[in-house]
């Protein structure tokens, strides 16, 4: 059961708009979005239900969502919908505000994925694919998928056996040291 | 002409071939590519869902350095290190916040005044329609291409006219001398970002791709994406269409059209490392 | 139209323009451009002969594109009245001098092709604006394959594919192959409720509108299975309702709630791509054929005769009424009255009702012997104005005119065009302009009078 009260039905919107300067309150629901999403299909929200969650401060559902962390970043939400929202831009903060508050996602392959390329940029300034296949791999506890894929890339060179590690990779590990995950707090 | 050039790191590995036939493409055209020196990766997605600042940082870093080398126009042939880093740019531009702090963390200022090219606008403002076609010597007579966007090249206005039927891809493939096909996944999502985490899903949507270029008769797949390229290539073996029988598409990139339009060797155009091999396509038109 | 075409009181003028107004409530000067239709209508018998034997062939815009129509045509086949016109541009003897075979063939001997355009300018008393409405291009939505799909059609054209007397001969078939269409869908709201690339507003007829066409391609043609997606469904008039749900209940017509966010063609069938929010599903429909229920707009031309007219205008370019509720069919122009979809999207009843109401507005207007206005009017004293005419320039109803006074050149406000705006009243230099009612000096009062001190209040009990 949804219980709502003046004092927080607002508060997800607006920690929402705070940190993606997008105002979700202008979501008519139209599932304009929803009819084009490149991962609905598979998965058991619709993008436009997750709006509907932050605009009625479902919280948990909202930042946990499997769909929410499947999103493939293909913008096409935000091409379509008519209201102007940057769909994809809130799905991220969605994602971001997830980790920052410590909860935890429904999917977890690609929150591993993400942390994986991105202690990969930390380490070598570039990413390092064959690395990062075989952590993956390791992680998602799938270590031979996609491995038949793997001599016929080695053969065509296509793929680096050792990284490439930038010289001012020390700049790189300074960004990471600094960097906070929201610009506006 | 002299470029300045930001290739990412998917163009140093698994689409190594773009950047090997857009080097052989500039040299042809008499344009000097000039890389950004140590680069850094730009961040891209899985960055934008982990932290707003980070997100921001690594392409301003790359920003510093181009202009740090005298680059004041750059041409990044990935789409997606091209949104991040033209996210990046626009935000300096129009937000204080966003400006204020790279300055304060990176300690350099970025004035504004960068201009950034996708492979697309490129080709159409600083080479030409006319100008390309008067280079070509073997035009892709017969072959049926079908152009594939993918999701994020209709974000740039410069690159495409319309974002949900774009045409400039298939402008520059007829000023070749190719015939490009009428098909539905122009800029349908190929599902790159998941390649890795959630197969099931990308296979779906390659199916879906590759069962709507087959559909308009296209002979291969022209496109501007690295992601969108070794997705659609290297796993493309093992997927089958309605009937059950193998996909066998080629997957070319438009750099590498445009090097055997000019008359290039296919040895130049790295189109040997195509996991599905092109060669007897190629052969069959004449073109090998 | 036939009755108002006939009635001896009413002359109807089509194939013309009103391309000049002057003067005001009572005595407009109207400038009307009659065109010519190279047919003499005294002459012509409406047999029909002409229609037929013209080798020309034109996109039908009565068909909204789905039919041709020649070069010598009537708009539709029940047009008022029963005379054809020569579209001049498509008449191969006006553009190549040759053919003539409307004339070798009219017994009536009615065709003219020397018939020139005559000017006309008449008083009117009144004058009734309305114009009516155009709709929303549909290949702005390159995502649904507007005006590049074949089989993704309009409302309207819809309407006259059904028409017996249509294109299609009443057959319900896909454009593009002429096969029968089973599987129909409906996209509502398309270029309305879209602030990024349509208009903002709701269109207001097309839920209506497309329950009814459901409706009747169940009644027509039983084997069609119907699908609607909507956002809201906004059936708000007498029996709209029940209508809804008699679609839904006794025709099979099923409602999906969500935007379509896309069409693709890939040869055979349309594949839809849209949503039920309902259900919190997205939904795939191969459909024979996709209808677009495409927003009303203001004509292309609306802001053009507004400015003609004198009659202001909203952002969208729907005119403007002075008062939305108490006043819906008055213009800010006396004597100027609007009425119908030329305001905003409206659908018959509504439409009637302002026509009517329109019409009842100019017959108080006559029936009585004086105009009675609202007193707040400019009022120039011609003592103080120095005929510098700078309130002509800024008066958005040329109520102001040049007058001599004792030889004195100055400016005279004519009442019954003037409507108290006080533009005139705030760029006189003078102070020789101001209006009735709302004078500077009263102005100046309202102002300074919040900062005048408290007058002591007296304490009426004080010595009690």
């Amino acid at each position: 059961m949804l219980e709502l009260d003046a004092e927080h039905v607002h508060n997800l919107s607006e920690r929402v708009k705070e940190l993606s300067g997008e105002d979700v309150t202008h979501c008519i629901q139209c599932g304009k979005c929803s009819g084009g999403c490149t991962v609905a299909p598979d998965m058991e929200e619709i993008p436009s239900r997750i709006m509907r969650f932050i605009q009625l401060n479902m919280k948990e559902r909202a930042l946990t969502s499997a769909m929410v962390w499947t999103c493939s970043s293909c913008l096409t939400c935000t091409a379509r919908c008519p209201e102007g929202i940057d769909i994809a831009k809130v799905m991220n903060v969605l994602r971001m505000m997830c980790l920052a508050e410590g909860y935890t996602p429904k999917e977890k392959h690609v929150r591993v994925f993400n942390r994986l390329f991105i202690d990969m940029i930390q380490k070598y300034g570039r990413v390092y694919e064959l690395g990062l296949m075989v952590q993956n791999n390791m992680m998602a506890m799938t270590p031979f998928r996609d491995i038949g894929l793997l001599p016929a890339i080695l053969k065509k060179r296509k793929i680096g056996f050792l990284p490439h590690k930038v010289r001012a990779v020390a700049e790189v590990k300074e960004l990471f040291k600094k960097c906070k995950p929201f610009i506006k707090g | 002409m002299e470029i300045g050039y930001y290739p990412g790191c998917s163009l140093e590995s698994t689409s190594r071939e773009f950047d090997i036939s857009l080097r052989a493409m500039c040299r042809m055209m008499d344009i000097t590519l000039v890389e950004v020196p140590d680069w850094i990766c730009c961040g891209t997605s899985p960055t934008h869902a982990f932290s707003q600042e980070l997100s921001h940082m690594l392409p301003y870093k790359n920003i510093q350095k181009a202009e740090t080398h005298g680059i004041k126009e750059l041409l990044i042939p990935c789409p997606s290190c091209l949104y991040s880093i033209s996210h990046t740019e626009a935000a300096c531009v129009t937000d204080a916040n966003v400006r204020q702090r790279l300055s304060e963390v990176t300690g350099y200022t970025y004035e504004g005044g960068l201009k950034i090219y996708h492979l697309l606008d490129f080709l159409r403002d600083r080479v030409t329609l006319g100008g390309l076609k008067a280079m070509v010597k073997k035009p892709l007579e017969g072959l049926k291409i079908a152009s594939y966007y993918g999701c994020l090249t209709r974000f740039f206005p410069a690159a495409a006219d319309d974002m949900e039927q774009p045409s400039l891809l298939e402008q520059i493939i007829e000023a070749l001398g190719g015939q490009p096909v009428e098909w539905t996944c122009k800029v349908d999502c190929c599902g790159a970002s998941l390649s890795i985490t959630r197969p099931d899903i990308t296979k779906r949507l390659l199916g879906e791709i590759l069962q709507s270029a087959t559909r308009a008769s296209a002979d291969c797949i022209a496109v501007v994406c690295p992601l969108c390229q070794s997705n659609l290539d290297i796993r493309q073996k093992g997927l089958t269409n309605p009937s059950g029988a193998p996909y066998a598409i080629p997957v070319i990139y438009l750099t590498q059209l445009i090097g055997i339009a000019l008359g290039a060797q296919s040895g130049a155009l790295g189109m040997e490392k195509l996991m599905i091999d092109v060669g007897p396509l190629l052969r069959a038109k004449g073109l090998l | 139209m036939t009755e108002s075409s006939h009635h001896e009181n009413i002359e109807l003028l089509t194939y013309s323009e009103v391309i000049e107004v002057k003067g005001f409530v009572g005595n407009f000067d109207v400038t009307i451009r009659m065109r010519p239709r190279s047919v003499d209508m005294s002459k012509c018998t409406g047999c029909g002969d002409c229609l037929t034997k013209c080798p020309a062939k034109v996109r039908s815009e009565a068909d909204q594109g789905l039919g041709t129509r020649r070069a010598i045509y009537k708009p539709f086949s029940n047009a008022v009245p029963n005379v054809p016109v020569i579209d001049r541009e498509h008449c191969i003897y006006f553009t190549k001098g040759k053919c003539k075979v409307c004339q070798k063939i009219c017994k009536a001997g009615a065709i003219n092709y020397e018939q020139e355009e005559t000017i006309r300018t008449e008083k009117f008393g009144a004058i009734i604006v309305a114009t009516g409405f155009s709709l929303f291009d549909i290949s702005k939505y390159g995502e649904y394959g507007g005006g590049r799909y074949k089989d993704v059609i309009t409302g309207l054209q819809l309407e006259r594919m059904i028409d017996p007397n249509g294109p299609t001969g009443g057959h319900l078939v896909r454009p593009s192959d002429g096969k029968p269409a089973k599987s129909v869908v409906f996209v509502q709201c398309v270029g309305s409720r879209d602030e990024v690339k349509g208009m903002a507003y709701c269109s207001k007829v097309c839920c209506m509108y497309t329950a009814k066409q459901a409706i009747l391609l169940k009644d027509h043609f039983p084997e069609t299975q119907s699908y609607v997606f909507y956002i809201d469904i906004r059936a708000t008039g007498k029996n709209y309702e029940e209508f809804i749900l008699r679609a839904q209940r006794e025709y099979g017509v099923v409602y999906l709630r969500g935007r379509v966010s896309k069409i693709h063609d890939p040869g055979d069938k349309l594949e839809v791509y849209g949503a039920d929010t309902l259900a919190g599903e997205s939904v795939k429909i191969n459909a024979d054929l996709v209808v677009l229920a495409s927003a009303m707009v203001p004509n292309p031309d609306a802001r053009d005769l507004a400015r003609m007219l004198n009659i202001p205008y909203d952002s969208y370019g729907f005119y403007s009424e002075i008062h939305p509720k108490l006043q819906p069919v008055e213009s800010i122009t006396r004597g100027m009255f609007i009425a119908g979809a030329c305001t905003f999207p409206k659908d018959i009843p509504d439409s009637v009702m302002m026509g009517s109401a329109a019409a009842a507005k100019v017959c108080t207007l006559f029936a009585a012997d004086e105009l009675t206005v609202e007193p707040k009017l400019a009022e120039v004293d011609v003592d103080k104005c120095v005929g510098c005419f700078n309130c002509i320039d800024v008066c958005p109803y040329e109520a102001i005119q040049k007058d001599t006074v004792s030889g004195r050149n100055v400016a005279r406000v004519i009442q019954t065009l003037c409507q108290g705006c006080g533009n005139c009243a705030s760029t006189c230099r003078s102070g020789a302009l101001d209006v009735k009612g709302f004078t500077d000096k009263a102005i100046y009062a309202q102002i300074a009078a919040p900062f005048e001190p408290d007058e002591e209040e007296e304490d009426v009990y004080a010595g009690a």
